[in-house]
């Protein structure tokens, strides 16, 4: 694994050094610039922004531009704190801080905040803390591993900042980019068993305040939620507590600004695909594994007073069919930030191994870890804390990887 | 040889030739190097290695191929192309003269999938000679380490000659050539194809070997400045080339160019697209570090021993850094380090 960056300086050195000179040299060149690069990789991030802003209004945007301009501006402090630092530049900042800010709540763009069950929070330094914590991580990480610091800043302000993390926001279709999202209602149950575009708005509030699907999702699948005399099944989990499947795809769920829309997070990745800027083969690999690791994985069919039921293979229990497990698994999916991590993340450079085929083998570790983390330890942060822990194995990867040697 | 697409220049256009038959001639392999000898021609290039020194050890370490390498490096120089369109009797010819010297058992010839089924049909039998490979022309596939690999699946180091392998790889101009004085046409003529990229035109040539390139530019009526540098062979290996040098002993495939305002170098975003390009699967840009602190042992494992220096590196890096040089300063290093041992 190369540790430090070739330095700019060296070039002409080089070129001098091997009878080209610098203007033979820019003869032929793609023309494919790192500039065009953070272009490209902004316009593709732009999509999950547009669906954040409709869903969450000014506060995402402001949640956003508090985040990377607290990057840029503590980036223009560290970039003269040693040599570590002289990489933090807006360019090379901005791309890394897009994905933390959308992978923040955009109620954090607040000064104060009533949470249930932990009462009135302070959070309005939590968005800064995170643009500051994403320049640390960058420089004590250093430039080869500026993927690590975009995964562990959202992973660190959730740990540090718990209880008001959860996302329970979102506005109404009729309020949609410009409401505010805390002048909001708790939501009725028909608004909890229709879709976030069909709902019928009977209030002027401008937004419904719900728990989310990977909450729900967390607290069925690590026995939190224990009914009283009863039992809970899988089934009625999903029938009945979540979501409809639609407000994950399409839009209208609380969650992260940029991960909830799935169809925005796809197509923006599909973008960094044709654009040529990611391997599709990556997120395809972790969807598949981790589809195929919540089928086969453990998971509690159903819930009773004395704690869960666990079943492999979920869909061969009999409280638990094929219908319904394979349900449960693309709740999973769209739930969390599953499909954000694997098309934006995953592929990056400064995580994935060199090798084709060991990035079929990060792809699929990573995609069935993040199952196994999502069921036993949290659905919000269970994709991050699996590819931090593969791309702890990259260097290893790299290591092993063998080359065809001609000769 | 008014029917082909060949300005002839310094000589009478020559006859076309008609079609023989397959046994060809009765030259040795020393006649041959006698005769490359004799006409300046020095083949030695990017699709064909140093064709002299390859008849040499193959009379002595033996060969059972001889390899014909009619693949063009970039579709808008299609020198290989259009003499198998043209010219395949005399290609065919050399060809089968230079298996008969050296008493190879086998004969291929690798085209283009582009090239018209019509003109080379693919070998169906094994028994056939020259057996006809398709493959798909894209660069750098014409490099004989990957020609080698593709066809015959042994394993070249870069550098080193195909006869290693029991193979001769020859290409088509230089097989055109043989095949024109097998066959006793005179005058030596040497195929070229020169291409203007100021003007995307491209101009195929036949010319005596001993006239200079910067003469052949002159009667070709291909004016050069300050700002145009000539190079020769694949375009991303950036090859430059005197105009004194005899047309005999360069690359065939010439190329105009207007010279580019440099810029600056930025640092290694690591990217990986120069790894992930690489068709030999070495690391760049390990290697660009390996240069800078002069590291022969980095230099060794980023694998500079495979560079083909086909500058796909050079061509994808968004960081413009000069990746191709510093794999050659590492191949300059490891040597260095193995005559200092």
């Amino acid at each position: 694994m190369v540790t430090e960056p070739a330095t700019s300086s060296s070039a002409p050195i080089l070129a001098a050094g091997h009878g080209f000179t610098a203007g033979v040299r820019a003869m032929f060149w793609s023309g494919v610039s790192n500039d065009r690069i953070v272009i490209h990789q902004c316009l593709a991030m732009l999509l999950p922004l547009l669906a954040g802003l409709m869903m969450y209004g000014w506060r995402a945007a402001g949640a956003v531009a508090t985040v990377v301009l607290t990057a840029l501006l503590s980036g223009a402090l560290w970039q003269h704190v040693g040599r570590r630092g002289s990489w933090l530049r807006p360019g090379q900042l901005l791309p890394l801080a897009l994905p933390v800010a959308l992978m923040l709540p955009a109620h954090l763009f607040a000064r104060r905040l009533e949470m249930e069950g932990a009462g009135l929070i302070t959070v309005w330094p939590i968005l800064p803390a995170a643009g500051l914590t994403l320049v640390v991580c960058c420089w004590l990480m250093g430039f080869s591993h500026r993927g690590m610091a975009v995964l562990l800043t959202p992973l660190l302000i959730s740990s540090l900042f718990g209880a008001a993390m959860e996302p329970q926001w979102v506005l109404k279709r009729s309020h949609a980019f410009l409401g505010d999202l805390l002048d909001a209602e708790p939501a009725p149950d028909e608004a909890r068993t229709t879709g976030w575009h069909e709902y019928a708005d009977t209030s002027d509030r401008a937004a419904l305040r719900t728990r989310p699907s990977a909450a729900r999702l967390t607290a069925f699948t690590t026995g939190v939620d224990r009914p009283e005399r009863s039992w809970l099944s899988m089934e009625h989990v999903i029938r009945d507590e979540l979501a409809p499947l639609e407000n994950l795809f399409l839009a209208g769920e609380p969650g992260p600004i940029g991960t909830t829309s799935a169809v925005a997070v796809v197509i923006g990745g599909l973008l960094l695909i044709y654009w040529g800027l990611s391997d599709y083969r990556i997120p395809l690999l972790i969807v598949v594994g981790a589809l195929l690791a919540l089928l086969v994985l453990p998971v509690p069919v159903v819930v009773t007073e004395a704690g869960p039921q666990w079943r492999w293979l979920a869909f061969r229990a009999d409280a638990a069919r094929w219908d319904v497990a394979v349900t449960f698994a693309n709740y999973q999916i769209l739930g969390s930030p599953l499909l954000f991590v694997a098309l934006f993340l995953a592929p990056a450079a400064s995580l994935r191994p060199l090798g084709r085929s060991w990035r079929a083998v990060y792809a699929l570790l990573a995609g069935i870890l993040s199952a196994a983390a999502q069921l036993y330890i949290d659905a919000a942060t269970g994709p991050c804390i699996a590819l931090l822990l593969v791309a702890l194995l990259t260097p290893l990867m790299d290591h092993l990887r063998r080359s065809r040697d001609p000769g | 040889m008014r029917d082909l697409p060949f300005i002839c220049v310094g000589m009478e256009a020559p006859a076309a030739s008609e079609p023989v038959a397959a046994e060809g001639s009765t030259a040795t392999a020393s006649a041959i190097v006698a005769f490359l000898h004799e006409h300046g021609l020095s083949i030695d290039r990017w699709a064909c290695p140093d064709l002299s020194e390859q008849l040499r050890l193959a009379l002595t370490r033996g060969v059972d191929v001889v390899l014909c390498n009619a693949l063009d490096s970039e579709p808008d120089a299609p020198l290989s192309a259009t003499l198998l369109r043209s010219c395949r009797q005399d290609v065919l010819r050399g060809l089968r003269a230079v298996a008969a010297a050296v008493r190879a058992a086998r004969c291929l010839i690798a085209v283009g999938r582009e090239l018209d089924p019509a003109v080379f049909p693919t070998s169906r039998r094994a028994a056939d000679n020259p057996q006809v490979v398709r493959l798909l022309s894209s660069y750098p596939q014409s490099h004989p380490t990957l020609l080698i690999q593709t066809t015959l699946h042994r394993a070249l180091l870069p550098g080193r000659l195909p006869t290693e392998r029991g193979v001769l790889v020859i290409d088509a101009p230089a097989a055109f050539v043989l095949g024109r004085w097998v066959g006793g046409f005179q005058p030596v003529a040497v195929p070229l194809c020169v291409r203007d990229d100021r003007s995307a035109a491209v101009t195929l040539a036949l010319s005596l070997p001993r006239l200079t390139v910067g003469d052949l530019l002159a009667r070709l009526g291909l004016a050069m400045d300050r700002q145009t540098v000539l190079i020769c062979g694949p375009k991303l290996r950036k090859q430059q080339l005197p105009r004194e040098a005899p047309v005999g002993a360069v690359d065939p495939v010439l190329r105009v160019c207007r010279i580019v305002a440099p810029r600056a170098s930025d640092i290694c975003t690591r990217c990986n697209w120069c790894a992930d390009i690489c068709p030999v699967d070495l690391l760049p840009m390990m290697a660009l570090e390996a240069a800078q602190f002069g590291d022969a042992r980095a230099a060794e494992r980023a694998g500079v021993r495979r560079c083909i220096a086909c500058g796909l590196c050079d061509y994808v890096c968004p960081s413009r850094l000069p990746l191709m040089a510093a794999v050659q300063l590492g191949q300059a290093q490891l040597r260095a380090g193995v005559s200092g041992d």
